[in-house]
């Protein structure tokens, strides 16, 4: 459905008097400067945030998603102004800015310890004793938009606004599962964007997309997030040498690859596994021009980055130029070219497929779900009975201000408001492991 | 570029402007082997992609961009 501008830059409570910037433009300076932004210094996805000064962390993926995601737009939008589809952008409605404000806002929801832990606090929130149970669960996703909607502070709570006041193009944009939780139905009970305690919120920013489909700003964000994360794992991953190129490129590991791609795949096709098996032949084709990453062990030598180098720039512009604006009334806003999708699908399983079964790993995520259990017990537990003078000062409003949601919902919410330093600091405070400092400015 | 060790950016154009739907690494490095070392040639195919005159097609196949297709 077509939108206007006024449509797009409309604000729930605008509250704040426009000023020298464009809607989009306001709307990603209020993201860039919230401090669940600040927060996500401090987290990862697969290895903890630090270890080794290596791995990205969430917040230099979201650099890397932003600017890739504006990068998208703007290429559409030539693309389209050259083949004088000029309209066809006015249609759906994109500004890079747009895209921009949502791919910062993309990670906000993940707590700390990446899926496992978000894995956890889903059976947590659901699970909740003492008549706490919120079947709503908990999604990255969906806590991203509750934190633009509820939790972000920005203006008085005296005046019914919480969050950031987006606009509802920026609102739409962060909605890569636009709908909320269903478990009767397969796609919508394991990814979901909104949780119901956001109804509202998220009715508003879809009130021009009625069904299941993203806008195109969404789908420019997501496949920002899919490229950033597929090149940067494989960075990583490669740089800290456990991913066997050799084994991979001269056939002993590709049919177990191919296999747990496939088996990853939600609702894959018939011909999954030929299309992976040709998306790796590509990659391996691709490689080659770049021996240095495939022949050698990583030791940064001036070569190997370069080469490194070379070879991450080449796919991401390989991936950014196979998006392309659909025209109006398509089933999906953005084509992306299949050899790209293929590809991508297959480099963001193959780093963590080689990461996932380290044993190191396994027994770090073990304790990691400890922490976040016990965590979530004692905000909840506590909290439900009002001791939220045990909880660090910057999280009580969530307990005065957002009451109504319940208590599950709540300590779900501190808990994925700590950085993972925060989250060992403030447990081991609260189990009696170390007393720490009464004086330490985070978890005092 | 003058300075460019051979092959030269030109040497590798030409070989891929003979074969319009790309060549693999491998049988970029066949055709060049003759006349040039196999280091030297990688060295200069990082230099034709960090120019921007050499790009993988959707194949991931190495063809010349479009602005060096042509012949000059």
């Amino acid at each position: 459905m077509q939108w206007t501008q006024p449509d797009r830059d409309a604000r729930r409570f605008a509250i704040s008097p426009k000023d020298q910037r464009t809607e989009a433009e306001r709307d990603k300076d209020r993201i860039l400067y919230s401090s669940a932004f600040h927060r996500l210094a401090g987290i990862t996805q697969i290895v903890r945030a630090g270890e080794q000064d290596i791995f990205h962390t969430r917040q230099q993926h979201t650099y890397k998603v932003a600017q890739i995601g504006r990068r998208l737009a703007e290429n559409c939008i030539r693309t389209c102004a050259k083949n004088e589809q000029s309209q066809w952008i006015a249609w759906h409605g994109l500004d890079p800015e747009t895209v921009e404000a949502a791919c910062i806002a993309h990670d906000l929801g993940h707590p700390p310890f990446g899926h496992a832990a978000e894995t956890s606090l889903d059976e947590l929130v659901r699970k909740a004793p003492d008549g706490d149970a919120n079947t709503d669960g908990y999604e990255g996703n969906a806590q991203t938009f509750r934190i633009l909607t509820k939790l972000a502070i920005r203006f008085g709570n005296d005046n019914q606004c919480l969050g950031l006041d987006l606009t509802r193009a920026t609102l739409a944009a962060v909605l890569k599962y636009p709908w909320l939780r269903d478990h009767d139905d397969v796609k919508k009970k394991g990814k979901w964007s909104a949780y119901k305690s956001e109804t509202n919120d998220f009715h508003w920013a879809r009130e021009f997309h009625p069904g299941d489909g993203k806008t195109a700003e969404a789908e420019l964000m997501d496949w920002a997030d899919d490229i950033a994360y597929s090149v940067h794992d494989l960075e990583d991953f490669h740089r800290v040498g456990v991913i066997p190129w050799w084994s991979i490129l001269k056939d002993g590991q590709r049919d177990n690859l191919i296999t747990q791609v496939v088996g990853n795949w939600f609702a894959a096709p018939m011909d999954a596994a030929a299309r992976m098996r040709a998306a790796l032949d590509r990659i391996a084709l691709v490689i080659r021009s770049f021996p240095k990453v495939t022949d050698e062990p990583y030791d940064g030598s001036r070569d190997q980055r370069r080469q490194l180098r070379n070879f991450t720039s080449k796919l991401i512009g390989r991936y950014i130029q196979a998006a392309k604006i659909a025209p109006p009334e398509s089933e999906r806003p953005v084509e992306i070219e299949r050899f790209a999708e293929d590809e991508v699908r297959l480099l963001k399983h193959l780093a963590r497929h080689y990461v996932i079964g380290l044993p190191a790993l396994k027994a770090q995520q073990y304790g990691q779900s400890r922490i976040v259990a016990d965590l979530f017990e004692i905000f909840r537990s506590e909290g439900r009975t009002g001791r939220i003078d045990l909880f660090p000062p910057r999280l009580r409003y969530i307990w005065e201000d957002l009451a109504g949601d319940g208590p599950a919902r709540l300590a779900a919410d501190c808990v994925a408001a700590l950085t993972e330093n925060e989250a060992y600091q403030l447990h081991r405070r609260l189990t009696g492991y170390e007393s720490g400092s009464v004086l330490d400015p985070i978890v005092r | 570029m003058e300075h460019d060790m051979p092959p030269k950016d030109e040497e590798i154009l030409d070989v891929l402007r003979k074969h319009d739907d790309g060549l693999s690494a491998d049988e970029l490095i066949r055709f060049l082997l003759a006349s040039h070392d196999e280091q030297q040639i990688i060295e200069a195919l990082q230099r034709v992609l960090e120019r921007g005159k050499v790009d993988f097609s959707p194949d991931a196949l190495l063809v010349a961009t479009p602005e060096f297709a042509q012949a000059a």
